[in-house]
C-alpha cells in the first residue's frame, strides 16, 4: 500500500494538472484526482502492461473528467456561435489582458464557457496537446485512436476555435512584428 | 507544399510533428507570408489564454495523496458486513437468489411439460372420450366459452 503512495507522488502532478486543465476548478480537480487514484488502485489488476502506466492512468483521468464535464454540460449548453455573439466584448477583453491578469473569476468562467461550447472530442484533444503538451503518439494511445485521427482531429479543433475567436484578437495583442505585415 | 498545406502544417510546427523537410519549408515560408505569421501568432495567443499550464502547489499534491491513502486504508479494514457492503453487494445478492428460487420452485413446475401434451389434433380426439372432451369445455375460460357458443348459434 505504501508503494502506491510513492507511485502516486510520481504521477500526482500529471493527474492533478490534467484535471485542472479539463475542469478549470481547483477544488473539483482535487476531488477528481482523489477519485482517479482510488479507482486506479482498485483496478491495478486490470493493468496489463499493453501501454505505459502513465498512459493507462491518463486514460482513466480523461474518462473521469469527461464524465464530470458531461454532467456539468447537462445544466449548461451554449453553442460557440451564441457565446461569441453574446459575450463578444468580454472575449475581446480576455485576449487583450496579459496572462497574469487572467485570474479573475469572471475571466475563468468565460474561458470555461468557451471550452464547454466546444465538442467534447475537440476539447479533450486540445487540452491534452496544448495544456498537457503530450505527443501525438501518447494522445493516440490515451484516446485509443490512430495517429492520423489525432492529427486530423487536432487540426479541425484548432481551426474551429480559431475561426470563432480570431476576430476578437486585436493585432497589437499578438506577437507579430510590424515589418512582417 | 501549397499555401493551404503550409497553413495546415503551421500548427504541427509548434507541436514538433513535422519532418525536417516540412519544417524547413514552413520556416522558409513564414517570414514572407504575413497572413500565415498572423494565424500562427493568433493561435499562440488563443492557446496561452485558453489552455494555460496548470500550476499546482505541493500542499495540494500532499492533500490528494493523504486523502487517497486514507480511503484505501479505510476500505482495506472495513468488515465484510459493513453497511456499505450490505447495500452494495449482500442485499442485491440475497434478493437475486430469492427471485431465482421463486422462479425455479413455483413458476417452472406449474408450466405443463411439452411431452405431456398430445402430438397432434387427431391424437387428441382419438384418445379423448366424449366425457373428457366435455370436461375440457367446462374448464375453458368463461369468455372463450361464451364467444364460441354465440358464434355457433349465429351460424
Amino acid at each position: 500500500m505504501e508503494k502506491y503512495g510513492e507511485l502516486m507522488r510520481l504521477y500526482n502532478q500529471k493527474v492533478l494538472g490534467s484535471c485542472l486543465s479539463m475542469l478549470h476548478n481547483r477544488s473539483e480537480a482535487e476531488e477528481a484526482a482523489q477519485d482517479i487514484f482510488t479507482k486506479a488502485y482498485h483496478n491495478l489488476a486490470k493493468f496489463q502492461g499493453n501501454s505505459s502506466f502513465s498512459t493507462w492512468l491518463y486514460r482513466i483521468t480523461t474518462n473521469h473528467c469527461l464524465d464530470i464535464l458531461r454532467k456539468r454540460n447537462r445544466r449548461r449548453t451554449t453553442s460557440l456561435d451564441a457565446l461569441v455573439e453574446s459575450e463578444g466584448d468580454h472575449i475581446e477583453a480576455i485576449f487583450a489582458t496579459s496572462r497574469t491578469a487572467l485570474t479573475t473569476l469572471e475571466s475563468k468562467d468565460l474561458v470555461d464557457k468557451i471550452l464547454s461550447a466546444l465538442p467534447e472530442d475537440y476539447r479533450t484533444i486540445l487540452t491534452l496537446r496544448e495544456a498537457q503538451g503530450l505527443e501525438y503518439q501518447e494522445i493516440a494511445e490515451i484516446l485509443d485512436c490512430s495517429l492520423d485521427a489525432v492529427k486530423g482531429r487536432l487540426s479541425r479543433a484548432r481551426k474551429a476555435l480559431q475561426e470563432h475567436l480570431q476576430h476578437f484578437i486585436k493585432n497589437e495583442n499578438v506577437l507579430i512584428k510590424e515589418g512582417d505585415r | 507544399m501549397t499555401h493551404d498545406e503550409i497553413r495546415t502544417a503551421l500548427y504541427s510546427l509548434a507541436d514538433g510533428a513535422l519532418t525536417n523537410e516540412e519544417k524547413r519549408t514552413v520556416e522558409t515560408h513564414l517570414p514572407s507570408c504575413a497572413s500565415c505569421q498572423l494565424a500562427l501568432d493568433q493561435w499562440q495567443k488563443i492557446s496561452t489564454t485558453l489552455f494555460p499550464q496548470p500550476s499546482i502547489s505541493e500542499i495540494q499534491e500532499d492533500r490528494v495523496v493523504a486523502v487517497v491513502m486514507e480511503r484505501i486504508r479505510t476500505q482495506a479494514t472495513r468488515p465484510f458486513l459493513s453497511l456499505t457492503n450490505l447495500l452494495r453487494w449482500v442485499f442485491p445478492l440475497v434478493g437475486s437468489a430469492m427471485a431465482a428460487a421463486w422462479v425455479f420452485f413455483y413458476i417452472v413446475p406449474a408450466t405443463p411439460e411439452i411431452s405431456s401434451l398430445p402430438a397432434s389434433d387427431s391424437d387428441y380426439y382419438s384418445s379423448s372420450t366424449p366425457e373428457a372432451v366435455s370436461s375440457q369445455w367446462n374448464v375453458m375460460p368463461a369468455a372463450y366459452h361464451d364467444d364460441m357458443v354465440v358464434s355457433m348459434i349465429k351460424e
